[in-house]
């Protein structure tokens, strides 16, 4: 399948979606005045990729910034990748934030609270 | 010795009283008794009487005893011959036994004399004589040992000596000597080390007797070990007490049988150490003989030790020196010849080389002409092998592609075509091997090393079985200057009917005034056709009063300075279906050739419409501007009053910044008869569905509020959360929004002794006697959409008991989330707590200040991203 990948804006993020190099990556600030118009073809892809996934998907979320409305469609996407776990495949959720920020540790928290996904947190500075 | 024979006196006593002489003396002493007795009794007459003789008797009687005389004299005589006898025989005895002694004697110094050790016999030491002997014995038997010995130690070294003369490796002669020296000195080990002066190291270098190779080459420092210990004291060790360690000995006959004493004696001549010479032995103790043979031997090894390595040296340096001289020699043979050799083929060489020169110099000048053309023709030549490979590329390359033709041959020639190229060339390649004869066109964009794009034109031809190419052969000419040509007049002729299709009204004018083009647009707007203005001055022609002023007026002012400019005019119009006043933005571009103004373009375009629409537009947002200003009074007017706050907290502060003019983030203030509610409340959004959102969140949770004002906080979230769920219909099915709010809400009762705290995503913070507690409320939102499959927890209420000085802090997260500061970083929580912390016991108008400045400072810059909302309670 194609790869998708939308480059970063002032107020969206880096995407990566690409199944050949088993890349998958949100980045960056997420904070677009329409969030659905932004995540829908994202949401797409993923609900096309979750009828071929990868034996094992890494799923890199490294967001500085995520506004209230951004975070709704975070846990859309979460819930595709929870569904592609339960089909029986491995996905592993790696939740990268910096290391001072513990609002941005906190909110990866509460969403491996919410679905039922494998997270990996890591941190860094700059 | 025969003495001479002498008539000894008692010679004639004996002869005197020999037995024949003794009978003569008596008869003759009878005769004369007979004589006197006749004579006597002799009477003249009477003659011989023997009556007479009695009668004489009578008268005397001494007769008798004179009678008796020749008895006497026999008996006195044969006493005497006894007597005699006697003492001859004692003196034979006493002779016969002083010739035995002599003969004994004599036996004795024979034997003596003979080398013999003979016991001394009973009574020799009696006589003198033999007391003599036996000093002269013992004095023959000291010097004969003493004769053997040095016997001994002569041979010993003869044998020795002889051993030093017949070997001149030191190695064997070590062993040598220590094998004859051992078996001489009845040693049952032995070993000989060596000295280096350099290294100041005793080095084994033979052993006698020893099983293990092992100690073969070992080696001493002066002092180390008894051999060691023998060289630094240039003296010999003799031990009788062998040290534990010592080597033991592991000889078929011996068995393993540890010696009783070693020896080891330095070997030293001209007091230089030369060597340690070092024996075992298994006698219990060793002859000083052996010592002093040792020593005195010692320097002579030495002696022969420092012959034989100063001969080394010698030797050594002999052959070297021999070696040096043989090689010298020939070298100096070799080199003889060599120059020899070399002035032979010198002469060649020159003759050669001058032919040489000849044929270089026609050649030089056939292939300078060749180098001169290939140089300087308009194409580059070059050659791909079958594996499309560059092999060879003509010098013209430098000029034409700004690459020497070194730089060419690398393989890189691929990479500066783009990929379409590149793979028409690679299909080229497959045509030409399918059809030998063809000729191949194409024409590709290049990149020169001065990063020049330039378009070349390749025929390519297959050469692969011309002997003398092999390869595919390229022409290649720069095509860009034509190409440019060629572009020019597209340009042109596509800009022509652009410009003739141009909805804008477009004129060229020389910088003298002449209208060189004029589109039909112009007809429109002026009434005149182009024809009748085109390639004529502007001063003659009748035309647009005010386009005619504009062209002059720019005309003269680009003239003078050559830059772009914009003009807007209004025209009246009043042909076709136009009337009216249009309005026509003039873009004025001058147009220059090799650097000189030559022509300026006007090009206008009616904006009439824009205009409008840009008015309309204003007007809009004008409008909406105004609402939104309205939508602010309104929300504003509903946002609890400073002073209500102050009324009942004096200590406290609201830091609210809306990022918009109005806001999704509302502080909430509400008194009931027992307590104070106040919340800080983001809502899902900013600006106008923030406020629209914040209106529903205002008035649900007055009314739970009121209705519920004995219940905790956090059961007012819960119906809070179900309230908004209700009211966005998100307890639906297709719920159709997600929006919902965060919320930190506070419970102050009247008397200020308790707090109760429930958030929704967001915390309180307690600073207290400089320490914050953070109380961080639930992970979860009021309102939004319910998880399919997660049933929602309660919110939980947290009790806090206040104290006298207490400050509480709630804020939302558009201060912690804001980006900025020298690195765009989030301005976090953290450093929420660090000013705290690093400022504690601020008033809360202090607090304020410092939030609003430092916000400011960190967003310098940077936009800000959401409303902003701080509160502080003092106790």
């Amino acid at each position: 399948m194609a790869a998708l990948r939308i480059e970063p804006a002032d107020d969206t993020p880096l995407i990566i979606l690409n199944r050949e190099e088993e890349r998958f990556e949100i980045s960056g600030k997420s904070m677009p005045e329409d969030v659905i118009d932004f995540y829908q073809p994202v949401l797409d892809w993923l609900a096309s990729y979750r009828s071929a996934p990868l034996e094992k998907t890494i799923f890199d979320i490294r967001l500085i910034y995520f506004n209230t409305a951004s975070s709704k469609l975070l846990l859309d996407l979460l819930m595709i990748l929870e569904e592609i776990r339960e089909q029986g495949h491995e996905v592993l959720v790696r939740w990268h934030s910096m290391t001072y920020d513990e609002d941005m540790q906190e909110a990866g928290r509460e969403y491996a609270d919410m679905v039922d996904l494998d997270f990996e947190y890591l941190t860094y500075d700059k | 010795m025969k003495k001479a024979i002498r008539k000894h006196p008692s010679d004639r006593y004996r002869a005197l009283l020999a037995s024949r002489n003794i009978m003569l003396y008596t008869l003759a002493g009878l005769l004369l008794v007979v004589v006197a007795m006749i004579s006597l009794s002799w009477n003249p007459g009477t003659g011989f009487r023997f009556e007479t003789l009695v009668q004489l008797h009578q008268a005397h009687p001494a007769i008798f005893l004179l009678e008796a005389l020749p008895v006497y004299i026999w008996i006195i005589l044969r006493v005497a011959r006894k007597n005699l006898q006697k003492t001859e025989r004692s003196y034979r005895l006493e002779v016969e036994k002083t010739t035995e002694i002599l003969e004994k004697n004599s036996g004795y110094a024979r034997a003596v004399s003979e080398g013999d050790d003979p016991a001394p016999f009973d009574g020799m030491l009696d006589t003198e004589l033999g007391q003599a002997l036996k000093l002269i014995h013992l004095n023959i038997r000291s010097n004969r040992r003493k004769e053997r010995e040095i016997t001994w130690i002569t041979e010993g070294k003869d044998m020795i000596s002889r051993v030093l003369r017949i070997h001149n490796e030191i190695d064997t002669l070590s062993y040598q000597v220590l094998k004859s020296l051992g078996k001489y000195i009845d040693a049952v080990q032995g070993a000989m080390y060596l000295f280096d002066e350099e290294t100041q190291r005793i080095r084994n270098v033979a052993l006698y007797a020893y099983n293990r190779r092992k100690y073969a080459g070992q080696e001493f420092g002066i002092g180390e070990g008894l051999v060691g210990q023998c060289a630094y004291e240039m003296d010999y060790i003799y031990r009788t007490e062998i040290p534990d360690d010592y080597i033991t000995i592991t000889s078929g006959i011996l068995g393993d049988r540890k010696p009783s004493c070693i020896l080891l004696v330095p070997l030293i001549t001209n007091d230089q150490l030369q060597g340690i010479i070092e024996f075992a032995f298994l006698e219990p103790r060793i002859p000083k003989l052996t010592i002093q043979f040792m020593l005195e031997l010692g320097e002579i090894i030495a002696r022969t030790l420092f012959n034989l390595q100063v001969n080394m040296k010698t030797r050594m340096l002999l052959e070297e020196s021999r070696k040096m001289t043989a090689e010298l020699q020939q070298n100096e043979l070799l080199m003889k010849r060599n120059a020899e050799e070399m002035q032979s083929t010198q002469q060649q060489l020159q003759n050669a080389n001058a032919q040489l020169q000849k044929k270089i110099g026609e050649e030089k000048l056939a292939q300078d002409r060749l180098h001169w053309l290939l140089e300087n023709a308009s194409e580059v030549i070059s050659i791909y092998d079958k594996d499309y490979q560059l092999k060879y590329i003509s010098p013209s390359v430098e000029r034409i592609l700004g690459y020497r033709p070194g730089e060419m041959v690398t393989g890189k020639d691929f990479e500066r075509i783009d990929q379409k190229s590149s793979n028409d060339i690679r299909k080229a390649f497959e045509l030409l091997i399918e059809a030998p004869a063809q000729t191949i066109r194409l024409e590709y964009s290049y990149i020169r090393k001065d990063g020049k794009r330039i378009f070349l034109s390749s025929s390519i031809r297959n050469l692969l079985n011309d002997p003398s190419v092999n390869g595919f052969i390229f022409n290649t000419r720069d095509i860009t200057e034509s190409k440019q040509v060629e572009k020019e007049q597209r340009l042109k002729s596509r800009m022509q009917s652009l410009s003739e299709n141009s909805l804008d009204l477009i004129l060229r004018i020389s910088t003298s005034g002449m209208i060189y083009y004029a589109n039909p647009v112009v007809e429109d707007y002026s009434g005149v056709a182009p024809s009748r203005i085109v390639n004529k001055p502007l001063e003659e022609v009748t035309f647009n009063k005010a386009i005619t002023e504009l062209l002059k007026d720019t005309l003269h002012k680009v003239t003078g300075n050559p830059q772009k400019m914009n003009r807007e005019i209004t025209i009246p119009v009043a042909i076709g279906g136009r009337s009216g006043e249009r309005i026509i933005h003039f873009n004025i571009i001058p147009e220059f050739q090799d650097q000189e103004l030559e022509t300026i373009l006007f090009v206008g375009h009616d904006i009439t419409e824009a205009k409008r629409i840009e008015k309309e537009i204003k007007i809009t947002n004008r409008k909406m501007q105004d609402s939104i200003n309205y939508a602010e009074r309104i929300q504003s007017s509903i946002l609890p009053s400073t002073q209500s706050i102050r009324k009942a907290f004096p200590e406290s502060f609201v830091f609210y910044m809306p990022r918009d003019v109005i806001s999704g983030d509302f502080p909430w203030f509400v008194e009931t008869k027992d307590a104070y509610f106040i919340a800080a409340i983001d809502c899902t959004g900013h600006g106008v569905p923030g406020a629209l959102l914040s209106f529903i969140g205002f008035f649900l949770l007055n009314n739970i509020t009121v209705l519920n004002a004995g219940k905790k906080v956090g059961e007012i979230c819960d119906e809070l959360n179900r309230e908004v769920r209700r009211t966005l219909k998100q307890d639906r099915k297709d719920p159709e929004t997600r929006d919902g709010m965060d919320l930190a809400l506070c419970k102050i009762y009247k008397k200020k002794e308790k707090v109760e705290f429930a958030g929704a995503h967001r915390p309180m913070y307690l600073l207290r006697e400089g320490e914050i507690s953070v109380y961080k409320g639930d992970r979860r939102s009021i309102g939004g959409i319910v998880h399919p499959r997660r049933p929602e927890k309660d919110f939980t209420t947290v009790e806090v008991q206040l104290r006298k000085g207490d400050q509480l802090f709630i804020f939302t997260d558009g201060l912690t989330d804001q980006l900025g500061g020298p690195d765009g970083l989030k301005y976090a929580a953290a450093r929420v707590r660090e000013m705290l912390l690093q400022h504690p016991g601020m008033t809360m108008e202090q607090y304020h200040d410092h939030f609003r400045d430092d916000f400011a400072s960190w967003l310098s810059g940077h936009p800000q991203i959401d409303d902003v909302l701080m509160i502080g309670l003092g106790f």
